[in-house]
């Protein structure tokens, strides 16, 4: 398998060779890209941490055997959304799929339309997370290219210090922080306080309100 | 949870649903695939409806009473299907407690039918147990004994229990209290026991929840009097 981060795959783990063979062909009847496996080792095996999509898993008998695998993907460090396929009326099954960090059950037997609406869902989410990974990366890569000084004084900015009270703190010329300021904006890539103030929680400067990413 | 051979029903037909929608899907897509691409999709479907016309005809067997009659360990059957539940109810954070005979002797049978019936025993006790009260001990019994010639295995809940009405219409085809179940499980259950010469049913249980109760002639007991001298 290679990493291919621009397609997303739909990971079909489902250990009925026929259902899973069939889940792969209605998946791909909508242009998807899709990969079956028998069981959750197989996938295990198979998977290489990185690669975009989403999880589909089928929770047959023995009953939780799917929702053990949940658990094992969390711990093998696979944070693909999952999408549990349960058996009709199985609502335990369903609540304890959520409780393990499903994003979506889907009770058998299911409309297809619903089923490929769950998965595409499941991709834009895997996307988005993605993408916010990528951003909160960038911005931490940006913080750290900053020289200590410059960072102290990013510090102060987001806690709303004015520049005179800055050259005050810092004992230095009001001339010399707007300097330091500007090149915090450029170097951060940051378009306005408000932007500088975002990227200052994810660095883990400002946390007054709470984590957000 | 329906027994499981309605479960092994929907399977290919589930999959013959996936193959048909997939074929449509293709075919009203901007690109539709060329006959040959979509051959297989329906060959494939021909191969699914065999297999259901096979798990409908082991049903057909079932009720005429033309199945495999074998010798069953009914304990080691109990100890397999319980260790197949056992993940759902450590979920649940449910214990399954079993008191199995050791002196069980052999009964006649189809083991995977009666595997099913006691897969949809303890599928039905982990489920009321969740319907128990915060308070209630977390705990499904299993025991096996002898008596009469007959082997007894028992499935014992905590749950909320039945009233002397519903401990019959369980049985009922399509009766159900689940919001969304089928209710055909228990009707299966105790039309596989009947064809095996046995009885199920249902009771309120001595700690309060339901008590499900089947019997399963033994093998050289077709004389009560022998065994039980």
């Amino acid at each position: 398998m290679t990493i291919d981060l621009e397609s997303p795959i739909v990971f079909i783990i489902d250990d009925d060779p026929a259902l899973r063979h069939s889940l792969k062909w209605l998946v791909e009847s909508v242009g998807l890209r899709a990969q079956s496996f028998a069981s959750g080792q197989a996938f295990l095996d198979a998977y290489e941490l990185g690669q975009s999509g989403c999880l589909l898993l089928d929770v047959r008998m023995p009953r939780m055997s799917g929702l053990h695998l949940l658990q094992k993907l969390r711990q093998a460090g696979v944070d693909l959304p999952v999408i549990v396929i349960t058996g009709h009326g199985d609502v335990p099954v369903a609540v304890a799929a959520m409780k393990g960090g499903a994003v979506d059950f889907i009770e058998k037997p299911f409309n297809e339309q619903l089923l490929l609406d769950s998965v595409q869902n499941a991709l834009a989410q895997d996307h988005a997370q993605r993408q916010s990974r990528i951003r909160r990366q960038e911005v931490i890569k940006r913080f750290a290219s900053l020289t200590s000084r410059e960072q102290e004084v990013m510090k102060w900015v987001v806690e709303g210090l004015a520049n005179k009270d800055i050259a005050e703190n810092l004992a230095v010329s009001r001339k010399t922080v707007e300097v330091h300021r500007a090149k915090v904006m450029s170097k951060m890539g940051a378009e306005s306080l408000a932007d500088l103030i975002q990227m200052a929680i994810v660095v883990g400067i400002l946390r007054e309100y709470g984590e957000i990413y | 949870m329906a027994a499981g051979l309605v479960h092994e029903i929907n399977q290919p037909l589930a999959s013959i649903i996936n193959y048909a929608r997939g074929a449509i899907r293709r075919i009203d897509s901007a690109n539709p695939p060329s006959l040959e691409g979509l051959r297989d999709s329906l060959e494939r479907i021909a191969q699914q409806a065999y297999h259901a016309e096979e798990i409908s005809n082991r049903m057909r067997n079932l009720i005429k009473g033309d199945f495999p009659k074998l010798p069953i360990d009914i304990n080691a059957l109990i100890i397999d299907k319980v260790e197949d539940c056992t993940p759902e109810a450590q979920a649940q954070n449910l214990l399954i407690h079993s008191e199995l005979d050791l002196k069980l002797p052999p009964v006649l049978g189809d083991g995977v039918q009666i595997g099913q019936v006691l897969l949809n025993l303890l599928g039905n006790a982990i489920e009321a147990s969740s319907q128990a009260d915060q308070h209630t001990q977390r705990v499904i019994t299993v025991c096996s004994t002898v008596r009469d010639g007959e082997v007894i295995v028992q499935v014992g809940d905590r749950g909320p229990g039945l009233s002397p009405e519903t401990a019959e219409r369980i049985f009922d085809w399509f009766y159900t209290t689940k919001p969304r179940g089928l209710g055909v499980g228990l009707a299966i259950s105790r039309f596989i026991i009947q064809a095996h010469g046995g009885k199920l049913w249902a009771q309120v249980s001595p700690h309060g929840g339901t008590l499900l109760s089947f019997t399963l002639p033994i093998i050289e007991s077709t004389n009560q009097e022998e065994a039980c001298p």
